[in-house]
């Protein structure tokens, strides 16, 4: 367990003196820029719009991150031989993968946490109101990049990076519009094809049981079991792709 | 019953030939690699069998490919062999992660986290190894000391020079002060100075009674560092024993002898000649050993005198070159 405290603690220090959270936070700034410029051509819901601009453009940098540093933690380790140099001490494989998640979930915290605030900030400064749901979809947000981590590691394990990442975004856009899917007439009509997506559904992780951004804009309440199901659901699918990716570097050639 | 009676008949033959002195030793060790299903499989180690022993330098040889890295890999547990063990001596411990607490370890072409310091990248692998963090500073001040990099230590690892890196691997390589020290090609891309100096540490840590395998396509340097030598050709064991002993069998074979001669002796009593000084008459012969007498012979009776004799003793290069022809 100690081990897997310091390779995340060192995996955070690496991410952090690259400077990534100085950019994330000129990032954040430009957020509140675009979202200005778009609460100014609404009419009396500036709040509302500049909210909305800013979630989904943060949720969409959240994703980016997680897609385009997750790639790289584990293959340009062992492409570049870095994790010779950790994995011929005594540490275990699976420990080394565990403290990589961990030290770059820690990084999307901070991330979502920064973001969060500095977007929050703005929205509250042009009168929008507080709501707990707020703090639920931040809290989704995070878990969704840390399960889209996870997949990102998962392929970026078994092929090159490329492709990896091709994979994962299609997997991202499949668990956004499976359960949409699902409510078309014409799927509905075919029992084949609700029979091919529950079991997709089963495989993919259902996204959009983390979306909470239009509840929020619609100032909508949620019901806390649905809540606690989909931060359930979350963790269930973060515990799985963890153990899955456990399975594919410990048995991996590491040429 | 038959795999049965085969994996006793395996397991006392281990018994019987094994050397209580082997920190490690290959036992018949095959690696193939299979691309497309269409592809032609590659061997890259070929039923190879060697030992290391406790305490020894040895030298591991072979040109670029010849399976140095894979046998290297397969000692560190990053690739799995398609047939065959390694055994590690008891002393190292009882599993994958005791043993690599007792084993140092350098890549060829060590990378680094760019953004650590050199400080701290040796502080994490401290840790990991479950060095106290007042041994590792000692040990760092020893080695930064020694190998000349104290002044770099507080860098980022991004700014140092390659010969920086290699200091910083070889450091790495020892902070948890291991019993059996790998290091893959350590003197690649060092300068003539930073050679000696890698040289000299190696002979320190010999002397300190560390068991050190190193690989290198360099004859010379494995000459100068190593009383074993292991060479590999092609995935194939071609020699593994004392470089003395190679070298010995070898040599004593020719003669240079310098002389100066109006007159020019038989050509078939030696095998080469040059011509030193043309306007004194000196020249220099090699000739065969069993022919020695009777070239000096043949020089006094032509009224010559003899100003010079010395044994050829070939380099390890030269045998090596003959192994594998």
């Amino acid at each position: 367990m100690k081990n897997i405290l310091i390779v995340s603690k060192y995996t955070f220090v690496e991410v952090y003196k690259s400077k990534i959270l100085l950019n994330i936070i000129l990032l954040g700034f430009t957020l509140i820029l675009i979202s200005y410029i778009a609460s100014e051509f609404s009419h009396g819901v500036q709040a509302r719009v500049a909210l909305d601009f800013g979630m989904g453009s943060m949720y969409l940098v959240i994703m980016g991150i997680a897609i385009f540093i997750g790639v790289s933690l584990l293959s340009k380790e062992v492409e570049n031989r870095t994790a010779y140099m950790i994995l011929s001490r005594p540490i275990r494989r699976w420990h080394f993968l565990a403290g990589k998640f961990l030290g770059m979930s820690a990084i999307l915290f901070i991330n979502v946490f920064l973001l969060g605030i500095i977007i929050l900030a703005f929205y509250f400064f042009l009168g929008g109101g507080i709501s707990s749901l707020m703090w639920w979809a931040l809290l989704f947000n995070l878990l969704e990049s840390q399960i889209i981590l996870l997949v990102v590691i998962f392929f970026s394990l078994i092929t090159n990076v490329t492709m990896a990442v091709i994979y994962t975004i299609c997997i991202f856009l499949l668990g956004h519009i499976l359960s949409a899917t699902l409510m078309i007439n014409f799927i509905k009509g075919h029992i084949i094809w609700i029979n091919l997506l529950t079991l997709a559904k089963w495989i993919i992780p259902d996204f959009d049981k983390l979306n909470l951004r239009d509840y929020i804009i619609y100032n909508q309440s949620m019901p806390l079991n649905y809540l606690m199901g989909s931060l359930g659901y979350a963790i269930l699918y973060i515990g799985f792709m963890l153990l899955l990716n456990i399975i594919v570097f410990e048995r991996k050639e590491l040429d | 019953m038959f795999v049965t009676v085969h994996l006793f008949l395996i397991l006392v033959y281990n018994f019987v030939n094994w050397n209580g002195r082997n920190m490690f030793r290959f036992n018949n060790i095959s690696k193939e690699y299979k691309g497309h299903f269409w592809e032609k499989k590659f061997v890259a180690l070929d039923n190879v069998s060697l030992n290391v022993d406790e305490g020894e330098v040895v030298g591991f040889l072979g040109a670029n490919g010849a399976g140095k890295t894979t046998s290297i890999k397969i000692i560190m547990n990053f690739i799995s062999p398609t047939s065959g063990e390694v055994e590690f001596d008891k002393k190292l411990g009882k599993n994958s992660v005791e043993r690599f607490s007792n084993i140092g370890f350098f890549p060829e072409r060590p990378y680094f986290y760019p953004h650590l310091t050199g400080r701290e990248f040796i502080g994490y692998l401290g840790q990991i190894n479950k060095v106290e963090r007042s041994i590792v500073e000692k040990r760092l001040k020893f080695w930064s000391e020694k190998l000349r990099l104290t002044f770099a230590l507080d860098r980022k690892i991004r700014s140092y020079s390659k010969g920086m890196l290699q200091r910083l691997g070889f450091i790495s390589a020892n902070i948890h002060d291991p019993k059996l020290i790998i290091l893959d090609e350590p003197l690649s891309g060092l300068d003539p100075i930073g050679r000696k100096e890698f040289k000299d540490t190696l002979k320190y840590l010999s002397e300190s009674g560390k068991t050190i395998f190193f690989s290198s396509h360099i004859v010379a340097d494995i000459e100068e560092v190593c009383k074993k030598v292991i060479v590999l050709e092609s995935g194939k064991l071609m020699y593994q024993g004392s470089i003395s002993e190679l070298i010995e069998k070898d040599s004593h074979t020719y003669v240079t002898i310098r002389v100066k001669t109006r007159l020019q002796p038989d050509k078939d009593l030696y095998l080469k000649s040059q011509i030193v000084d043309r306007s004194q008459d000196v020249y220099e012969y090699e000739v065969e050993k069993k022919l020695q007498d009777k070239f000096l012979n043949e020089i006094l009776k032509l009224g010559g005198n003899i100003l010079f004799l010395g044994v050829i003793n070939p380099t390890l290069e030269e045998i090596i070159y003959k192994i594998k022809n």
